[in-house]
C-alpha cells in the first residue's frame, strides 16, 4: 500500500525494543519490593520443580515475547 | 525545608501527568504525523500497556501517591503519553530519510513495555497458580488460531473485504476473539465483567449451573467473529464508494476493539479467577 518505504535497521529495531523493556522495567519498579514479597518461596516446590517452573517460564516469557515481538512487526510492516 | 513527598500528592500527579500529555499532543498535532494503518497497528501495544499496568496494580498495590496514575483511566493517558514521548524522541533522532520506518520502531518500543509489564503478571500467576497461568496463556494462541481461520476464510470467500482488512483486519478480529475468551472465561470463573472490563465482583451464580464453561467460551466467541465479520464486510462495501471514510472507520475500529479487548483480557483475568 505504501508506495515507497526506507529499509528498516535491525539494529535500531532491537534498541528500540531493549528501550522499551528498560521504560517498561521503571513502570514495574516501584512494586518490586513487595511484588516478589508476595511470591511464594522457591524451596516450597523442592528443587526439581523450583528448576523445572523457572525453566518454564523462562520459556514462556522469552519464547512468547520473541513470537509476540515477531508477529506485531509482521503486521506493522505488512500494513 | 518543604518536605518533598508531602507535596506529591495524587491530585498534583494528576494535573501533571494532564499537563505533560497536553504538552505532548500539541507536539505531535504541530508536527502533523500522517495517521496510517502502520500508525494505528504501532499504537496498540502502548494501549495494552495501558491495561498491563493497571491490571499489575490489581495484583500487588503501588505506593500510595502513585497508585493512582495506576487507576482508570489514568493508567491509559500514562501509558499513551510515555508513547507519544517515544514517538517525539524517535522523531528528533532519527534521520528524515529512515523515517518512513518510525511506526515499526514505535511499535517494537511499545511491544518491549508491554512484554515488560505482563512479564510480572506473568511470573507472579505462574508461581502462585500455574494452573491458572497456562488457562490465561491458552486464550491468545487459541485467538491467533481463530483470527487465522477467520482471515484465510475471508480471504477466500470474500476477497474483497479479505484485501480491504489486511493486517488492520487482522489485528481487529484477534481483538474481538480475545475479547470474547477473556470476557467467558471471567463468566465462567465467576468473575462479573463489566462491558469495559471493570470487574464488577465475584459473588455471582456459577455459569457451571447453567452451561459448561467451554459451551459459554464458544457462544460468546461466535458472536464476536459474527461481529468482525460484519464490520470488516460493511466497511469492505462503504470502501468501494467512500474509500477514506471506510479507511478510517477500519482504524477507529481497530482501536476501539484493541483498546476494549486489552482491558478485559489483561484486567479482568491478570486479577486471577479467585
Amino acid at each position: 500500500m505504501n508506495a515507497r518505504r526506507a529499509h528498516p535497521s535491525v539494529r535500531t529495531t532491537a534498541a528500540a525494543f531493549l528501550f522499551g523493556l528498560l521504560l517498561g522495567t521503571a513502570l514495574v519498579a516501584p512494586v518490586i519490593p513487595p511484588f516478589l514479597a508476595t511470591l511464594p518461596s522457591p524451596t516450597s516446590f523442592g528443587p526439581i520443580g523450583t528448576v523445572l517452573l523457572v525453566g518454564v517460564l523462562s520459556i514462556v516469557v522469552i519464547g512468547g515475547g520473541l513470537v509476540t515481538v515477531y508477529f506485531g512487526l509482521f503486521l506493522v510492516d505488512d500494513a | 525545608m518543604t518536605d518533598l513527598s508531602a507535596l506529591l500528592t495524587p491530585g498534583v500527579l494528576v494535573d501533571a501527568l494532564l499537563a505533560v500529555a497536553l504538552a505532548v499532543g500539541l507536539l505531535i498535532r504541530i508536527q502533523g504525523p500522517t495517521l496510517d494503518r502502520r500508525v494505528v497497528l504501532a499504537s496498540l501495544p502502548w494501549v495494552a500497556a495501558g491495561a498491563a499496568l493497571h491490571a499489575l496494580d490489581g495484583v500487588v498495590a503501588y505506593p500510595s501517591p502513585l497508585s493512582v496514575l495506576v487507576g482508570l483511566p489514568w493508567a491509559y493517558l500514562l501509558a499513551v503519553t510515555l508513547g507519544g514521548l517515544v514517538w517525539l524522541l524517535l522523531t528528533a533522532v532519527l534521520d528524515p530519510a529512515v523515517r518512513s520506518v518510525r511506526p515499526r520502531y514505535f511499535g517494537v518500543t511499545g511491544l518491549g513495555v508491554l512484554l515488560a509489564l505482563t512479564t510480572a503478571l506473568v511470573v507472579h500467576h505462574g508461581l502462585a497458580a500455574p494452573a491458572f497461568l497456562a488457562v490465561w496463556l491458552s486464550a491468545p494462541i487459541v485467538a491467533a488460531f481463530v483470527t487465522y481461520v477467520l482471515m484465510f476464510g475471508l480471504g477466500v470467500w470474500m476477497p474483497d473485504s479479505g484485501y480491504f482488512a489486511g493486517s488492520a483486519g487482522a489485528a481487529l478480529v484477534f481483538a474481538l476473539a480475545i475479547d470474547g475468551i477473556g470476557t467467558a472465561l471471567a463468566l465462567a470463573f465467576r468473575r462479573v465483567v463489566s462491558p469495559l472490563g471493570l470487574p464488577l465482583g465475584t459473588n455471582v451464580p456459577p455459569l457451571s449451573g447453567i452451561a459448561h464453561p467451554l459451551a459459554v467460551v464458544v457462544a460468546i466467541v461466535w458472536l464476536r467473529l459474527i461481529l468482525a465479520v460484519a464490520v470488516l464486510g460493511g466497511l469492505a462495501a462503504l470502501d468501494r464508494r467512500r474509500p477514506t471514510v471506510a479507511e478510517r472507520g477500519l482504524e477507529l475500529a481497530t482501536v476501539a476493539t484493541g483498546v476494549v479487548a486489552a482491558n478485559t483480557f489483561l484486567v479482568a483475568l491478570g486479577g486471577g479467577f479467585a
